[in-house]
């Protein structure tokens, strides 16, 4: 057999590395000591490890579920291995464990949802049912570190305007999930189509019902 | 520096190009409080400024953050052209990209939600990148240093050694036929020489193949020798100085030196340590000497910096799968080293790869033409592409600066036959065999990696 063929043969027969296809929790964004559910689809059977640790983690098949229910924010990682080489993927949970523990959400302007006329710039915030635990309410809203301007936000039927050092608590008791409009005007500075913010953002307090 | 004083002051051009790493990822820093503030540098002014937001798909907003250390990463991270344009995230409402797509991609990319600290957003320090640090401070920081093309590797690698790429993305196989710098350079008298620290990125081009076999290819361990020794009759005018490149299949040291994800910095910091102290041993050479350092694209990192207004057209006889290409991809960091090269100084001109074969046309043509249409095209546009000429001075310094030794603490495994799994890494692993198919015994003595390469492949069919 001629050496290229040998190396075409190498490359085909090593060229089909190990994989992971998809590793998710639903939901990410959990109460303190809350359920959620790691799932996976990999190449091989793997191995499950977390930072912190959770001893009841290890071997796992390729493709499988597990729930979990981690007190703090946790890493999760996936790898798996077949032959010389592994791979490995992360992804992490967050933990609302403080009252009114201070979670920013937001959207980029490059969001389909974006529109600007007149004066104002707006964007829908998408805080997904699968991601975000039902039980995290909203305490307040405000704006996040570095805005400085006054937003006008929407969210499950209620709203408010928000300015810099005046958070509001018109939201207080709603789930953060679901869809949230956020509203700005433009400065003298700024037009549609030059010069506006990159993205909308809210701090939203949040925290957990009983 | 003007080109008149360019000819008259540097006699040796020496480019590395590492891979895959942009500008606020490594060189962000620089501003920041705490790490220097500089704010003559365009670097992150405070990680939590809300131009730097990157919304994740659950909505929660990612900002750069600080490395921990120089650990590996889990894996690569996008840079496809697809990837890219969603990471730039062209937005019409602001008129222009707003570079917060990053996280997405990410995610998206590796099938996974929720990072607390995503990759993309990681911010190296100087105790992690002592070498980079230290010359960054040392000399001059290029901050408008953009890949030329908003794609992965081998297109930008391509506009680096060509002025244009007849390929957008990057293939599994060999590279198609361009003229490229090395033409050019004999075109013009220029002496030039490759040194190589593994595979050359120059196998990929069966037109390079005959060169591969000759003096003007040596091994990286060769430079020191060659500039301390070498007759000024014989040394190379141009020097391409190569890392051993992660993609490539085969590392005798057991790991690549290019700085790709997911290896640490700690190897590239290494190597280009080692480039510089072996051009400065000869101070009466490094006294006319040009030292550039930059990366081939940003390798899906975060940058603030929007692209540049560069269009790009596929050049005659190519195609290009998703049409022209409107801008340049995003900031990479740039270092340039030199007496001409100022302490602590910022060049603040629109660059790309192009702009050292636009400086090689000023010191190599004295008709004062352009290095090629396609440059000049570049120079042209609405976001003129600069020379590098510009960003030195005219005067010289007299000190060298000596790289304090320093710990490097990132790590990761030896692996020294690795399968590809990528298309860059199918392209290596395509021209090494193809190269030893058409050149034998002579491929396998000078490239002893091959051998290596094609003896695991030896090893793989018995073990089948």
């Amino acid at each position: 057999m001629t050496r290229t063929l040998r190396a075409s043969l190498l490359l085909c027969l090593l060229g089909c590395s190990p994989g992971i296809q998809g590793f998710r929790a639903e939901p990410n964004v959990i109460c303190s000591g809350a359920p959620t559910t790691l799932s996976w689809i990999a190449s091989d059977d793997g191995m499950l490890s977390s930072t912190p640790p959770d001893a009841t983690l290890g071997p796992v098949p390729a493709t499988g579920t597990r729930a979990v229910m981690p007190a703090a924010a946790t890493t999760y990682r996936l790898t798996v291995k077949r032959g010389w080489k592994t791979v490995s993927r992360d992804l992490g949970v967050e933990v609302v464990a403080a009252p009114a523990e201070a979670k920013t959400i937001g959207a980029s302007v490059a969001d389909p949802s974006t529109t600007c006329a007149g004066n104002t710039l707006a964007v829908t915030v998408t805080a997904p049912a699968s991601a975000w635990d039902a039980r995290i309410q909203v305490a307040t809203v405000g704006l996040a570190p570095g805005v400085d301007r006054t937003y006008h936000v929407e969210h499950a039927g209620r709203s408010a305007d928000v300015s810099p050092g005046a958070p509001s608590a018109a939201f207080a008791g709603l789930p953060v999930q679901g869809s949230w409009r956020l509203s700005t005007p433009l400065a003298p500075t700024e037009a549609c189509g030059r010069n506006v913010p990159r993205s909308l953002i809210i701090e939203v307090a949040s925290t957990c019902s009983r | 520096m003007t080109p008149a004083e360019l000819r008259t002051r540097i006699d040796t051009f020496v480019f590395l190009m590492l891979e895959n790493r942009s500008f606020d990822h490594l060189l962000g820093h620089l501003r920041l409080p705490g790490f220097g503030g500089r704010a003559d540098v365009e670097g992150l002014t405070a990680l939590d400024n809300p131009d730097y937001a990157n919304p994740r798909a659950n909505a929660r907003i990612a900002y750069p953050f600080i490395a921990s250390d120089d650990a590996p990463f889990p894996g690569d991270l996008p840079h496809d052209r697809q990837e890219v344009a969603s990471q730039m995230a062209y937005a019409g409402a602001a008129g222009g990209y707003v570079m917060n797509g990053f996280v997405q991609s990410y995610e998206l990319y590796s099938a996974t939600t929720g990072l607390p600290d995503p990759p993309p957003m990681r911010v190296m320090t100087p105790p992690l990148i002592p070498v980079t640090s230290f010359l960054a401070d040392q000399y001059v920081v290029c901050d408008h240093w953009h890949a030329p093309l908003p794609t992965s590797t081998h297109p930008n690698r391509l506009m680096a050694v060509s002025g244009t790429s007849m390929i957008d993305r990057t293939p599994g196989g060999l590279l198609p036929e361009q003229d490229l710098v090395f033409d050019w350079l004999d075109r013009h008298d220029v002496r030039w020489r490759v040194y190589s620290a593994g595979f050359s990125f120059f196998m990929l081009m069966p037109k390079m193949w005959p060169w591969l076999l000759t003096d003007r290819f040596r091994s990286a361990s060769r430079l020191a020798y060659d500039v301390q020794h070498e007759s000024s009759e014989t040394f190379p005018h141009v020097i391409f100085v190569e890392p051993d490149y992660h993609d490539s299949p085969v590392h005798l040291s057991g790991h690549g030196n290019d700085n790709h994800p997911p290896l640490p910095m700690s190897f590239g910091e290494v190597f280009v340590k080692a480039v510089y102290q072996a051009l400065t041993s000869n101070p009466a050479r490094w006294a006319k000497t040009l030292f550039a350092l930059s990366y081939d694209e940003h390798g899906g990192f975060f940058d603030h910096v929007p692209p540049l207004r560069v269009p790009m057209e596929a050049p005659a006889g190519a195609t290009f799968a998703a049409g022209p290409f409107t801008s340049t991809g995003p900031r990479v960091p740039a270092l340039l080293m030199s007496p001409y090269a100022p302490r602590r100084t910022v060049a603040h001109g629109l660059y790309d790869h192009t702009s050292l074969l636009q400086m090689l046309a000023d010191r190599f043509d004295n008709s004062g033409a352009p290095y090629s249409a396609h440059v000049e095209e570049r120079r042209q546009a609405d976001d003129p592409i600069g020379s590098v000429t510009e960003a030195l001075s005219p005067d010289a310094r007299a000190d060298i600066p000596r790289i304090p030794d320093a710990p490097l603490v990132g790590t990761a495994p030896l692996v020294s036959v690795r399968a590809p799994a990528t298309d860059s890494q199918r392209s290596f692993a395509t021209a090494a065999t193809a190269f030893a198919g058409a050149r034998g015994q002579d491929a396998l003595q000078k490239y002893p990696q091959i051998a290596q390469f094609l003896a695991a492949g030896s090893a793989v069919e018995d073990d089948a």
